[in-house]
């Protein structure tokens, strides 16, 4: 029997594909990455940011940048945040993975990682050796090290070869470990010319704080740039396309707009709502 | 199979419906002011209103009425949004806001004639 995928997808599902009316925003995303600026991109939830981001680190990583991705509010605590950005260096860095592994581990020496390869040798992991039961401050040092080597790793590679980090949910290592972190990282990401940061976080209220209040540490230290609604235009001509692929009859947009109103625009919404008329 | 208006309907009430044990424990966890300020500025159909005002439609303190928004702004539930240099307050799940919505229509004993889920208006907020 043959199966037809929903071509309606949300949550947890990714596919870069799927990114609809997003082409400015991407745009500025990759402008970041490979100009080696310092974007905070700010949305709320649904409005497709980890799907933009991932996007644009498929786009990139494919035209030969290296592009880590690590999420603050998966990653409950730094030493899982740092394995994260060291695996993700050693996994994108070189050609094969046991090569990579042994070039990063020499890039984060001073975090004594263990790197250790998935049984089909392709996923790389790392646990770091050294310990972060200390204090919060600790800790934060121990990202902004890292953050160092990162940026000592971009001066090492070609001009054609950018480096750039995504810290998705920042808002989360911004609430759990307080201002103090915030001017931690900012005077350590302030000096880094290499290193092309994106601070993305659905905390609207709180990013906004974070970048335009005068007495907060990153006022001012980036782009600000807010995730709209997917424009409606774009998203009826997606919509109706994809019904029509799927053999349903759209002569009028009228459902299609109705999709739209009900989920206000918001990608998230609009997709599961679309998904569930298909199943 | 034919895409209709009324079929986007069905399908939305049933989406809502079958987001209620998850909508439910959200709303649960809120504190009663906090259900109160949310459901006003719900029905306010995104106009910002001052927390005196909420704090007058709900009969509270303006005082809690702040603490309650900043808690509401806080945990994501809420979110400024500028459009059109005109701010609208919104609510991050669309399908939350329609079920508060629909939840406070069933209390007050409005529109069970057609829908709890009033077909008739979407509650965008916007």
């Amino acid at each position: 029997m043959e199966y037809n995928q929903n071509p309606f997808r949300y949550g947890a599902d990714f596919d870069p594909d799927n990114i609809v009316g997003r082409k400015d925003e991407m745009a500025r995303v990759v402008h970041a990455i490979r100009d080696g600026q310092r974007l905070f991109l700010i949305g709320p939830r649904g409005f497709g940011k980890t799907s933009l981001l991932l996007a644009a680190q498929a786009n990139q990583s494919q035209k030969g940048a290296i592009v880590l991705y690590v999420n603050a509010e998966t990653s409950p605590d730094i030493a899982k945040l740092v394995g994260e950005i060291v695996a993700g260096t050693a996994a994108q860095i070189y050609e094969g993975a046991e090569d990579g592994i042994q070039k990063a581990g020499r890039f984060f020496s001073h975090l004594e990682p263990t790197f250790r390869l998935s049984a089909d040798q392709q996923a790389i992991s790392v646990s770091i050796g050294i310990d972060l039961l200390a204090d919060k401050y600790r800790q934060m040092e121990v990202l902004a090290d890292t953050l160092d080597s990162l940026n000592r790793l971009a001066q090492s590679l070609p001009e054609s070869q950018p480096l750039a980090l995504i810290i998705d949910e920042f808002s989360a290592l911004v609430a759990r470990f307080g201002v103090t972190a915030e001017a931690q990282i900012r005077a350590v990401v302030q000096r880094h010319r290499n290193v092309g940061y994106i601070f993305a976080g659905s905390g609207v209220g709180l990013m906004t704080d974070m970048t335009t209040k005068y007495s907060r540490p990153f006022y001012q230290s980036g782009d600000n740039f807010y995730l709209r609604p997917v424009p409606s235009a774009d998203f009826v001509m997606w919509l109706s396309m994809q019904f029509k692929y799927e053999r349903y009859a759209t002569e009028e947009s009228d459902p299609v707009h109705r999709i739209l109103s009900l989920a206000e625009d918001v990608p998230y919404n609009v997709q599961m709502l679309a998904h569930n008329l298909l199943e | 199979m034919k895409l209709t208006v009324d079929l986007v309907e069905t399908v939305f009430e049933q989406t809502i419906q079958s987001l209620e044990p998850f909508f439910g424990e959200r709303w649960n966890r809120l504190t009663s002011l906090q259900q109160k300020t949310l459901s006003a500025v719900l029905h306010g159909k995104g106009q910002r209103m001052r927390p005196s005002e909420i704090a007058y439609s709900i009969n509270s303190p303006a005082s809690s009425v702040r603490s309650a928004l900043c808690a509401l702004y806080k945990r994501n539930i809420l979110w400024d949004d500028w459009n059109l240099r005109e701010l609208r307050v919104r609510a991050e799940d669309p399908f939350f806001a329609q079920w508060i919505r629909t939840r406070d229509k069933c209390e007050d004993g409005i529109d069970h004639a057609t829908s709890c889920l009033g077909k008739k208006d979407s509650g965008a907020i916007t």
